[in-house]
C-alpha cells in the first residue's frame, strides 16, 4: 500500500484535467477504496488489547475472499455510477472515477498488487517494487515501507505534486476549483469559513501528505526502537528483513497469466461498455 | 500569502512532522492531520486579524513597523 502517495495523487491529477472536475470527488476518490475497509487491517489497538484484526490482512485488504474487490476498475466504475445516480454531478462522478482508478493503479506497486480485472479473474497484478506489510502491524508496516522503495515512491509523489505549483495558489483555487464545485459555496456558508481558511482546505492533504513522509521518515530511521534490525533497504522488493507476505498470484505459468488478463481485460471492458450504453449514458445526460 | 496565514503553514508542518515522528498514528492518521493543517491556519490568521484590528498601525506587516517607528519619532 502507499501511505502517503494517495494523497499526493489527487493535485496532481487536478492540475492535469481540463474538464470542469470536483478536486474534492477525486480527493474522496482516491481514499475510497481504502476508505471504509481499513480498519481490520491493522486492528484497533485499545492499551495492550488489540480488537477486530484480521490473521491474513494481505488477504482480506486485496484478496478475494475479503475486501480486494474494492480495489478493482469494475468497482470504482459501479460507485461512480451509483454517485452519478444520486447526486446528479458530472464533476463529482468524473473525480471520483479518476481518484479511484488512480488509487487502484497506485497500489499495483507494492508485492500484494490488487485486483484490477475482478470479477473477470483473481489474478494480482503488482510490480513488486516494495513488500507489503501491514501483517507487521501498523509501526512494522511504517518501519518497512519508509525502510524501503515505498518511501522513495511517496517522495517522487511529492516531487511531482510539487513540480506544478500553479495548483497551490490562491489565484488557481479561486478561479479553477471553487467554481468546479458548488459544494465550496456550500461549506462556505455552513461552517462561515474565510477564504484563508477554505484555501488551507484544499491545500489541507497536500501539507498533510507531504510531511507525513518526513514525520514517518524520522521515526522509521531515527526513533524507532527496532532500527537496529530493521535497516534501510533500497532493492526491488524489499525490505528483505520484513515477513512477506505469500505469492498472491493465481496464475503458476506467463500463459496462464497472459489467459488471465485477456479474460479479465476482456470482461472489464465489455461491462464497462455495457455499464455506460444501458445506465451510464442516460445518468450523465440527466446530471449538470 | 498573508502573514498569519503563512505562519499557520508553518506552524502545521512543525506539529505535524515533529509531533508526528513522536507521537506517530494519533497526529498522522488521515483525520487529525490535514484537521491540524486548517486549524493551524484558522488560529494564525485570527490572532494575526486580531492583532492588526488591536494595533491598525501593524496590518501590513513591515509597512506597518515603519509607520510605528514614524510616529514614535
Amino acid at each position: 500500500m502507499s501511505w502517503a502517495a494517495h494523497e499526493l495523487e489527487s493535485y496532481v491529477m487536478q492540475k492535469h484535467t481540463k474538464q470542469k472536475v470536483s478536486y474534492l470527488a477525486i480527493l474522496i476518490g482516491c481514499l475510497l477504496p481504502d476508505l471504509f475497509t481499513k480498519l481490520p487491517v491493522y486492528g484497533l489497538q485499545i492499551g495492550d488489547m488489540t480488537l477486530i484484526k484480521v490473521a491474513e490482512p494481505w488477504k482480506y485488504h486485496r484478496g478475494w475472499p475479503g475486501v480486494g474487490p474494492t480495489h478493482s476498475l469494475l468497482f470504482i466504475a459501479v460507485a461512480t455510477l451509483l454517485f452519478l445516480a444520486w447526486k446528479k454531478n458530472r464533476a463529482w462522478a468524473l473525480g471520483l472515477f479518476m481518484g479511484g482508478v488512480a488509487h487502484v493503479l497506485t497500489d499495483c506497486f507494492d508485492s500484494v498488487g490488487t485486483m484490477l480485472f475482478w470479477p473477470f479473474t483473481t489474478q494480482h497484478y503488482s510490480t513488486g517494487m516494495w513488500a507489503y506489510a501491514s501483517q507487521a502491524g501498523r509501526y512494522g508496516d511504517a518501519s518497512a515501507y519508509y525502510s524501503s522503495f515505498g518511501g522513495v515512491w511517496d517522495f517522487i509523489w511529492l516531487c511531482i505534486a510539487i513540480g506544478g505549483p500553479k495548483v497551490f495558489t490562491r489565484d488557481y483555487f479561486f478561479a479553477t476549483v471553487v467554481p468546479a464545485d458548488p459544494a465550496w459555496g456550500w461549506l462556505k456558508r455552513k461552517f462561515g469559513l474565510t477564504e484563508s481558511v477554505m484555501l488551507a482546505v484544499y491545500r489541507a492533504y497536500f501539507v498533510y501528505g507531504a510531511c507525513r513522509i518526513f514525520g514517518w521518515f524520522i521515526w522509521a530511521r531515527l526513533l524507532n526502537p527496532e532500527r537496529g534490525t530493521q535497516t534501510l533497504d533500497w532493492s526491488w522488493g524489499g525490505p528483505d528483513w520484513v515477513e512477506k507476505a505469500p505469492r498472491t498470484q493465481s496464475a503458476d505459468t506467463w500463459a496462464g497469466f497472459f489467459a488471465q488478463t485477456a479474460i479479465g481485460a476482456v470482461g472489464v471492458a465489455v461491462s464497462g461498455w455495457l455499464l455506460w450504453r444501458l445506465i451510464g449514458r442516460r445518468l450523465w445526460a440527466r446530471a449538470t | 500569502m498573508e502573514r498569519g496565514e503563512k505562519w499557520g503553514y508553518v506552524l502545521a508542518c512543525v506539529v505535524l512532522v515533529f509531533g508526528g515522528a513522536l507521537l506517530r498514528t494519533p497526529i498522522l492518521n488521515w483525520i487529525s492531520g490535514p484537521a491540524i493543517v486548517i486549524g493551524s491556519v484558522a488560529l494564525t490568521t485570527w490572532l494575526s486579524g486580531r492583532r492588526s484590528r488591536s494595533n491598525p498601525g501593524d496590518a501590513a506587516g513591515s509597512s506597518g513597523r515603519t509607520q510605528n517607528t514614524e510616529s514614535a519619532t
